[in-house]
C-alpha cells in the first residue's frame, strides 16, 4: 500500500499531549510506512519462495511426510504413510 | 552528610523523592497519533528507567511496534540504517534504522499489546544505550505471543528521549507511565 499524509495522524503524542505535525513530517511518516510495507511484503514473499524451493528439493517420501506434518487435514492415506515413514520403513 | 558521587564523580543531586524502589516519573495516554515521544532529560537523576506500556493497539492490523531514540531531547530521532541492533528470540537485526520492539500486533477485538522497557543508564554518554522489552501480545482467540527483546543505540550518547512508533499506520491508542529505579 502507498501511503500519503492524509493517512497520518494529525499529531505525535510528545510528553503525554498532542503536537501537530507539518504536512512536511506527514509526507516523511507516509513515505518511511509505505517502504515498510515494501520491505516487510517483499520479506515474505522471499520466505515463501525459500519454503517452495526447499519442497522442490525433497523426495517423494520427504515430500508426503512434510505435508502430513504441515497439513492437519492431509488424507487419511498420506498420514498413514507418513507414519511408516517416520517409522523408518515405508 | 557527604552526597553519594554520581555519575564522573559530580556530586548526585539532591532529590527529596529518592529512596529505594520505583518513583513514578510521568504518564500519559495516547489516542490516534503518528508516534508516542517521551523525553527523558528532566529525570537524569535516575540512571535507569523503566517506561510501562499499557492496551497498545494499532491502527493497522499486524503492524510492527518500533522504537527509536534521541540524544537532543526529542527534538530529532536517530533513524540511520546502521544506528541499532536488536535481539529477540530467532530474530534481530545487527543495523537497522529502528528497534523492533514487537513484530505484530493485531487490532481485533480484545487484542494488543502491553510491554515493560528498561532502559539502562540512559544519561551516561560513554556507552551504547542498551534496553530490555518484556513484550505479550493477545489475540482475539485468546492466544498469547510472548517476546523479550534486547536492544542497544550503536553509538556511545547519553539517551534523553524514546519515540515509539508502528511500521506503518498511526497508533491507535495507548497508556504510558515512566518510572525511575532509585
Amino acid at each position: 500500500m502507498i501511503y500519503t499524509k492524509e493517512d497520518v495522524a494529525p499529531a505525535r503524542n510528545v510528553n503525554g499531549k498532542d503536537v501537530a505535525l507539518s504536512d512536511a513530517e506527514r509526507d516523511a511518516i507516509a513515505a518511511e510506512w509505505s517502504a515498510n510495507e515494501a520491505r516487510d511484503s517483499t520479506m515474505s514473499r522471499t520466505a515463501e519462495l525459500e519454503k517452495k524451493r526447499a519442497f522442490a528439493m525433497m523426495s517423494l517420501q520427504e515430500r508426503v511426510l512434510a505435508e502430513a506434518i504441515l497439513d492437519p487435514d492431509a488424507p487419511q492415506p498420506v498420514k498413514d504413510y507418513a507414519a511408516e515413514l517416520a517409522k523408518g520403513s515405508p | 552528610m557527604q552526597p553519594k558521587p554520581g555519575f564522573l564523580g559530580f556530586p548526585k543531586p539532591a532529590n527529596p523523592l529518592l529512596g529505594p524502589g520505583l518513583i513514578k516519573l510521568a504518564e500519559g495516554e495516547a489516542l490516534n497519533v503518528a508516534s508516542i515521544d517521551i523525553a527523558l532529560m528532566a529525570y537524569n537523576a535516575w540512571r535507569d528507567k523503566l517506561l510501562v506500556v499499557s492496551s497498545l493497539i494499532p491502527q493497522n492490523d499486524g503492524a510492527s511496534l518500533y522504537a527509536r531514540t534521541s540524544s537532543d531531547g526529542g527534538s530529532s530521532f536517530d533513524a540511520g540504517g546502521s544506528d541499532y541492533g536488536y535481539q529477540s528470540l530467532g530474530s534481530g537485526a545487527t543495523s537497522a534504522s529502528f528497534i523492533e520492539l514487537i513484530p505484530s500486533i493485531g487490532n481485533g477485538a480484545g487484542e494488543g499489546a502491553a510491554l515493560a522497557i528498561e532502559l539502562f543508564h540512559t544519561t551516561n554518554p560513554a556507552v551504547y544505550t542498551k534496553l530490555l522489552a518484556r513484550n505479550i501480545v493477545s489475540s482475539s482467540t485468546v492466544t498469547t505471543v510472548v517476546s523479550i527483546v534486547g536492544a542497544l543505540r550503536a553509538a556511545a550518547q547519553n539517551t534523553d528521549a524514546i519515540r515509539l512508533l508502528s511500521s506503518s499506520g498511526n497508533i491507535a491508542s495507548a497508556f504510558w507511565s515512566l518510572y525511575g529505579f532509585n
